[in-house]
């Protein structure tokens, strides 16, 4: 094969895994659901823990979101595994002579879409439950979101591939991620803050920049670790 | 496996007796030679144990993640068994960190908890290493076990520098200004006093570190004979021990 | 200990956490109130070192008592398979 060809059937197993996940959920449609439902419960929770007149959700707001999208980003990831061992997948994948690490990525790409979903339709939500000035840029909170999101499911991802195979995963995947992704909870919150509030660029682009090169890292290097995590035991 | 050569033993003994002798002289050190501190007076004399027992505690996750990436390359067990026995030792030295932080802080600043960076992360650290220590209870077999720990303690060790940044420009330091130096220097007795603790505690660790990884080793031989014991009563029932050479 | 025990000890010990009192808050006028100071801070030194000692002796100990456990099953099993 050329490196060309090589180039090519790579990129095209991460999208045909993601696309694959997508079909998958747009004909049950149980996760993005429950997803969903499960943010906005957070939010409703904390409306009803906060009072919102007194306290300005400048201040709070992008905390609460965050809890509420790194919540149902752990329902995600583990969704996303657990449909592979139900339909016994694993075996497939480990036979298949494709590069494991696509395998990685394009279900980083599907969580990062399911999550951005959530996003996308929670964040308008908020504004209208906490009656909020929204001053954002579209395209600039975009981005924030997509980033931070990526850096999120990128250690998800590698890292559940190891605990949905355990017995209690439910624990572990918090226990191992909520830590690990502490760089980008902070990114997240301050970056969401700002651009959220209309607030000029400059202002949170050294957060941005820390999000991005979390991202960078942190694919590289699981990129390179996920076959030692799916291997045939 | 050879067991313990002499060398071995001789290294062993020779930090057991050093430790044995360091151990009382940093007492005695801490306790009558060193000066009072000024602004925090007594209390500040934690510094002596709490400090040297950070550098270990980074050590044990420094070395966790060499070992970790020298396992996943070489594929050799007694890597992932020193790389076990570095987290474990992490993890004590960070719970030392841990409670040592707050009885200082208490009646220095008035709160337990200051939310400072340096003990934050440490915090964080705390968590993510014993995560590693609970997934590898949690794996299927010993092979999965060794993987999987190895790729939680390198990311692990790789996110250390960007949890510490990102809880320091949290707690309001802007990212563009440098840091400020903070306390000033030591009087060089002090720092003579923690040269020579830091000191013992790392050579409290290497004595711990071989231990521990001699418990691995005596696990692991277990384990192989007690598996093969099994297959010389029923040849084929099982499937062979999971890869690495010992 | 039951769990009843514990939930109800548990937030009689977190009230006396809370309520030691911190010294940074107390003025430092009088020769009085400084050697009291300096006694609360000796408490907590007191504490702070006994700490790290127990923890790494208990570590010491429990790794001492595993290793002639494991030692002895290891030599126990070697002479069953007469190695």
């Amino acid at each position: 094969m050329t490196s060309g060809e090589k180039r090519m059937s790579y990129l095209r197993v991460v999208a045909l895994v993601a696309a694959k996940d997508l079909k998958t959920e747009l004909r049950s449609r149980e996760q993005a659901v429950s997803m969903f439902f499960f943010a906005l419960l957070v939010l409703v929770v904390f409306n009803f823990a906060f009072d919102f007149t007194v306290i300005d959700f400048v201040t709070l707001g992008p905390g609460v979101l965050w809890v509420a999208f790194i919540f149902s980003g752990v329902l995600a990831l583990n969704h996303s595994f657990q449909i592979e061992r139900e339909q016994d997948r694993i075996h497939g994948i480990l036979m298949a002579p494709i590069d494991r690490s696509a395998f990685y990525l394009g279900k980083v790409a599907a969580t990062v879409l399911f999550m951005s979903a959530v996003e996308a339709v929670l964040v308008p939500v908020s504004v209208l439950m906490f009656n909020y000035q929204l001053t954002a840029r579209v395209g600039l909170a975009t981005l924030v979101l997509i980033l931070n999101t990526v850096g999120f499911a990128a250690v998800g991802t590698l890292f559940a591939a190891m605990t949905t195979q355990t017995r209690r995963s439910e624990m572990l995947l918090p226990l191992l991620l909520f830590p690990a992704v502490v760089p980008i909870a902070l990114a997240a919150v301050k970056t969401t803050s700002h651009v959220l509030a209309g607030r000029p660029f400059d202002r949170y682009s050294s957060w941005l920049g820390m999000t991005a090169s979390y991202d960078a890292i942190f694919l590289g290097a699981a990129v390179l670790l996920f076959d030692y995590v799916l291997e045939e035991s | 496996m050879p067991a313990r050569g002499s060398a071995a033993r001789l290294l062993e003994g020779l930090l057991l007796i050093a430790v044995a002798l360091l151990v009382p002289l940093c007492l005695y050190v801490v306790f009558a030679i060193v000066p009072t501190e000024e602004k925090m007076g007594i209390v500040q004399r934690i510094f002596y144990f709490h400090v040297p027992s950070a550098f270990a505690a980074f050590l044990g996750v420094g070395l966790c993640a060499l070992f970790s990436t020298l396992y996943l390359w070489r594929r050799e067990r007694r890597y992932d068994r020193m790389a076990h026995a570095s987290a474990e030792l992490g993890v004590l030295f960070c719970t030392i960190v841990l409670i040592t932080g707050p009885i200082w802080a208490r009646p220095v600043w008035g709160v337990w908890w200051t939310g400072e960076v340096r003990l934050t992360s440490t915090l964080i650290l705390w968590l993510i290493y014993v995560g590693y220590l609970l997934l590898r209870e949690n794996a299927l077999n010993r092979d999965q076990a060794a993987r999987w720990a190895a790729v939680v303690g390198i990311i692990g060790a790789m996110d250390m520098p960007i949890i510490y940044k990102s809880v320091e420009w949290w707690r309001g330091l802007h990212p563009k200004v440098l840091r400020i130096s903070g306390g000033g220097g030591l009087e060089p007795t002090m720092e003579k006093g923690l040269m020579l603790c830091t000191a013992t505690f790392l050579l409290l660790f290497a004595y711990l570190l071989i231990q521990r990884s001699r418990l691995g080793r005596l696990q692991d031989e277990i384990e192989a004979l007690t598996h093969a014991a099994r297959s010389v009563a029923a040849p084929g029932a099982a499937p062979a021990p999971n890869g690495a050479r010992p | 200990m039951t769990s009843r025990t514990l939930a109800s000890i548990l937030p009689a010990l977190v009230t006396l956490l809370q309520e030691i009192p911190s010294t940074a808050a107390a003025a430092t006028a009088d020769p009085a109130s400084q050697a009291a100071i300096v006694e609360r801070k000796l408490h907590f030194l007191a504490w702070a070192y006994t700490v790290v000692w127990v923890i790494l002796a208990l570590y010491l100990v429990s790794l001492s008592v595993r290793l002639r456990r494991l030692s002895g099953a290891l030599r126990r099993l070697r002479e069953r398979l007469g190695l």
